[in-house]
């Protein structure tokens, strides 16, 4: 009997070259570490800041400034109507809460299963949570007719004498993403503590004040360390079911109404699936964006890290295409007319061409190109591939709102959809993201450095037989 | 199935239906609500209440127009009052019909996605009533700004101004005394409204042929508006 | 009754290597220095038996149980209490829903759990803590310390020992603000 001992993230198990190319057996002492990450951060030329002013201003124009003209003048000017009367707002919503389940999967899912290739991107993750909250956030509002009044779905005593309709899955996305905002923000802070003491100790001048403060006082003792590791462990246990709970009120969203081609069981589990798909690839885009515009990155991210998000990203592929397949299956079986209505517009009607672009980009591409290591461990393909990803899971969200809704159940108010100012503020979001996340990138440590260190101690190779084979031991 | 015992509901005869549209500007009149123009309306930014379902049977020239006016189904289980995340719209239990709060609602436009009637309009913009129109507006009803919400009441004023007058007098409202804008001005008295709780009145009588049914039955909305199907 | 070090000043030494930290504490602790005047501060989470020093207890799970109680009764407050101060009748459905109940609860219970367990790290270590206190900024680079209390009369064996096991500095502490 041959025993094969091989560690799970190694390609070839022979040669001390192949075994440096990952970060685990390419330790660095902590203190050039410390001042690699520090460096990152401290480094940002004029091409830096040219695209940080760009995305400024396209924040101001497109978000705040198309909203505003949409608050002054009304929901007109946007190019929803009767009977399309969610559009792109509510994709981009949907969107962006899916971009941020990425965090958490990544972070949380494989913290809890010891996966040994998250250390250096968990925090990288984490911030698209964030931020990818930050963006989608907006959309509830953006979309309210009038958001002057949002206030009134807030559960708190009034002179209205009136509390908000528990009933609602608006309010209960209200609740759960409050939730999941607030968790996610404070799971990512928690790890961040000893990395902001870390930057309090290497730093002088306004960013030692900032770290200083930020850092609450962290030393680094054995309470503190069992007080923030338990914390830790606790969220990452929580903020799984509450990441599986905000997806799924947002697809009851849908799934609860009566309306042909939404009010579907299968929707709650095949929008998480969907969510962790563009979510997990668009952390191999911001990774690779990370590794060729940060210095010292490209110690930190390696092909390895790409590799293990491009398997994820291909066993999502399959458990959406599994999932879609599911729902159309059924559907297409069976006889409601207002259900095929709405099919036939989905796949043969004047954006069918829609419909094909997504079963293109979310199965062909992925299904055709993943299951090469060579193409899972080149991080530009990675970026590209996750581009086209996220390209296709977008379209599935504007297939599921608008379209769908242009197919009501009387052919006499069927309708269409051409969105106008959406585009503008789609623009701007996606902006705020991006801005938010190069600032950040700049302020926060992107590496959890104590994490890092952790793993390469943790591992080492074990004699077995005539051969030495990469072993991790459980340090905690 | 459980049926619902109301008060108010509305049958209409399809084949006294002829589709001249008479109901839709009555309703219009009644209830302050505006003119949008043609190109929003050809948007699906018109804002009637009700609207006249025009279908065509047959091939030129053996052919023939069917009318159906479809207005808000004042549902007994309506889909739009739990998606609101506000109680803007909810059901009234005095006279068992869905109320619109103008002022409560914040525009998510959930509730109209969720009507399988689409009988809900949204305010896109503030619009105008120009001259000499403002002068036809309806004092008991309010003027919508933009943001919200609305749909047909049942001339939610009409009723109430019949109660009280009758409460005033010490009787009971009697059938037919009470009257929307789009049963009082068909002219081929295609549209009844009275009280579906007693058994005498007008609309209990003609809903209980065997022409009755309901749009959408099978929902399980329970729609208080009876259709009499066209056999001509 | 035992003589306390605790009041004295504090000392630190610091280690490259954890091994010879974890060596420094068996060392100090058969000089006679009591486990509670010891404290090791380093840059990773070494757990308590690589230090072999006792588990440190911690309340944060039970802090984090009190919020998700605390989340689990406002979430019921909301969905079973506040309906009932203005009575509104939805869709036919029920006054107090239970399934759309569940849900409320269930955000309202992690909420809770995950406030307060955040909330229980932060006055478990009394923080935010800004002012002085022994540290080395070392400690975020990589450097294991270890701080200590001790009577005047083992001032000087520990020392001793401490250099013995390679600490590469053992002094009195400095405190530094935070």
């Amino acid at each position: 009997m041959a025993v094969e001992a091989k560690h799970l993230a190694l390609h070839h198990s022979d040669g001390e070259e192949n075994l440096r190319e990952q970060l685990m057996f390419d330790p660095k002492p902590r203190k050039e570490m410390n001042a690699m990450v520090m460096e990152a951060m401290q480094t940002a030329d004029l091409k830096y800041w040219t695209v940080v002013a760009i995305l400024a201003g396209l924040v101001a124009t497109c978000l705040l400034g198309a909203w505003g003209y949409m608050i002054v003048v009304g929901m007109g000017v946007a190019g929803i109507n009767r009977p399309v009367f969610w559009g792109l707002f509510i994709s981009n919503f949907v969107f962006w809460i899916g971009i941020s389940h990425a965090g958490t999967f990544v972070s949380a899912i494989l913290r809890v299963f010891k996966a040994e290739f998250r250390r250096p991107f968990t925090r990288a993750a984490e911030l698209m949570t964030t931020f990818g909250l930050a963006a989608g956030a907006t959309y509830p509002l953006i979309h309210l007719g009038r958001v002057w009044t949002f206030y009134y779905m807030i559960p708190a005593p009034n002179q209205r004498g009136l509390w908000p309709n528990f009933h609602s899955p608006l309010e209960w996305d209200l609740v759960a993403i409050t939730t999941y905002l607030l968790g996610s923000t404070m799971y990512l802070f928690l790890p961040l503590i000893p990395d902001l003491a870390m930057a309090r100790d290497n730093s002088t001048g306004w960013r030692y004040q900032l770290y200083r403060f930020l850092a609450l006082g962290w030393r680094g003792t054995e309470t503190e360390w069992r007080h923030l590791t338990t914390a830790i462990k606790i969220f990452a246990w929580t903020i799984i079911p509450v990441m599986f709970s905000v997806h799924t009120i947002v697809s009851w969203d849908f799934a609860v109404s009566m309306t042909p081609g939404w009010h579907s069981t299968i929707f709650g589990p095949f929008f998480i699936a969907g969510a962790v798909f563009s979510g997990v690839s668009a952390v191999a885009m911001v990774l690779f964006i990370i590794r060729i515009s940060m210095v010292n990155m490209d110690y930190f991210i390696r092909a390895e890290h790409f590799d293990g998000l491009g398997k994820l990203v291909l066993i999502f592929s399959f458990v959406w295409a599994y999932f879609y397949f599911n729902e159309f299956m059924v559907e297409w079986y069976g006889g409601e007319a207002a259900h095929h209505n709405v099919m036939d517009f989905i796949t043969k009607g004047p954006n069918a061409w829609l419909w094909y672009v997504m079963l293109i980009c979310n199965i062909v591409i992925p299904w055709l190109t993943l299951w090469s290591g060579k193409v899972r461990r080149t991080p530009w393909m990675m970026f590209v591939i996750g581009v086209v990803i996220n390209i296709g899971m977008y379209i599935e969200r504007v297939v599921i709102v608008p379209i769908t809704l242009s197919r009501g159940r009387f052919p006499f108010d069927w309708g269409e959809y051409t969105p106008r100012v959406e585009i503008l503020i789609s623009i701007g979001s996606l902006s705020l993201f991006l801005l938010l996340y190069a600032l950040a990138s700049r302020v926060i440590p992107l590496i959890p450095v104590w994490e890092v260190q952790e793993g390469q101690e943790a591992h080492s190779l074990k004699k077995i037989g005539k051969t030495e084979v990469p072993s991790v031991i459980d340090v905690e | 199935m459980e049926e619902s015992h109301g008060k108010w509901g509305m049958v209409i005869d399809l084949d006294r239906c002829n589709g001249c549209q008479a109901c839709v500007t009555a309703c219009s009149l009644e209830n302050n609500i505006p003119a949008t123009g043609y190109d929003n309306a050809s948007y699906g930014r018109g804002m009637h209440w009700m609207r006249i379902i025009r279908t065509w049977e047959g091939e030129y020239p053996d052919i023939k127009a069917n009318f159906q006016p479809v207005m808000c189904q004042q549902c007994g289980r309506a889909p739009c009052e739990p998606v609101c995340p506000v109680f803007a719209t909810q059901h009234s239990q005095a006279e068992e019909i869905n109320l619109q709060v103008y002022n409560r609602c914040i525009g998510t436009r959930y509730c109209a996605n969720n009507c399988p009637y689409t009988a809900r309009v949204f305010n896109w913009f503030d619009w105008e009533h120009p001259e000499p129109m403002n002068y036809y507006l309806n004092p008991d009803v309010t003027v919508r700004g933009r943001g919200v919400m609305e749909k047909c009441t049942f001339c939610v004023q009409r009723i109430r101004r019949g109660e009280e007058t009758a409460k005033a007098q010490g009787r009971g409202v009697q059938d037919g005394e009470v009257q929307p804008a789009c049963a009082q001005v068909c002219p081929t008295n295609a549209i009844v409204f009275g009280d579906f709780s007693d058994p005498e009145s007008r609309v209990s009588q003609l809903a209980s042929t065997q022409r009755s049914a309901r749009l959408e039955e099978s929902l399980g909305t329970q729609p208080r508006v009876v259709y009499l199907q066209s056999l001509l | 009754m035992s003589e306390s070090a605790h009041e004295t000043a504090a000392h630190l030494a610091l280690f490259d290597e954890v091994d010879h930290a974890a060596d420094a504490i068996v060392r100090l602790r058969e000089i006679g220095i009591y486990e509670r005047d010891l404290e090791v501060i380093s840059g990773l989470p070494f757990s308590h038996k690589i230090l072999g020093r006792p588990e440190k207890r911690t309340y944060v799970p039970l802090v984090g149980v009190f919020g998700a109680l605390v989340g689990f009764a406002t979430g019921a407050a909301f969905n079973f209490g506040t309906p009932l101060l203005y009575p509104m009748r939805v869709g036919g459905q029920a006054l107090l829903p239970i399934p759309p109940g569940l849900l409320i609860m269930f955000e309202a219970t992690m909420l809770g759990l995950l406030v307060f367990s955040f909330v229980g790290v932060l006055i478990e270590n009394g923080f935010p803590f800004f002012r002085r206190k022994e540290y080395h900024p070392d400690i975020a680079n990589g450097k294991i310390a270890i701080v200590f209390h001790c009577l005047p009369h083992q001032e000087s064996l520990a020392y001793a020992a401490m250099r013995q096991l390679g600490a590469e500095k053992v002094s009195r502490a400095e405190t530094i603000v935070l």
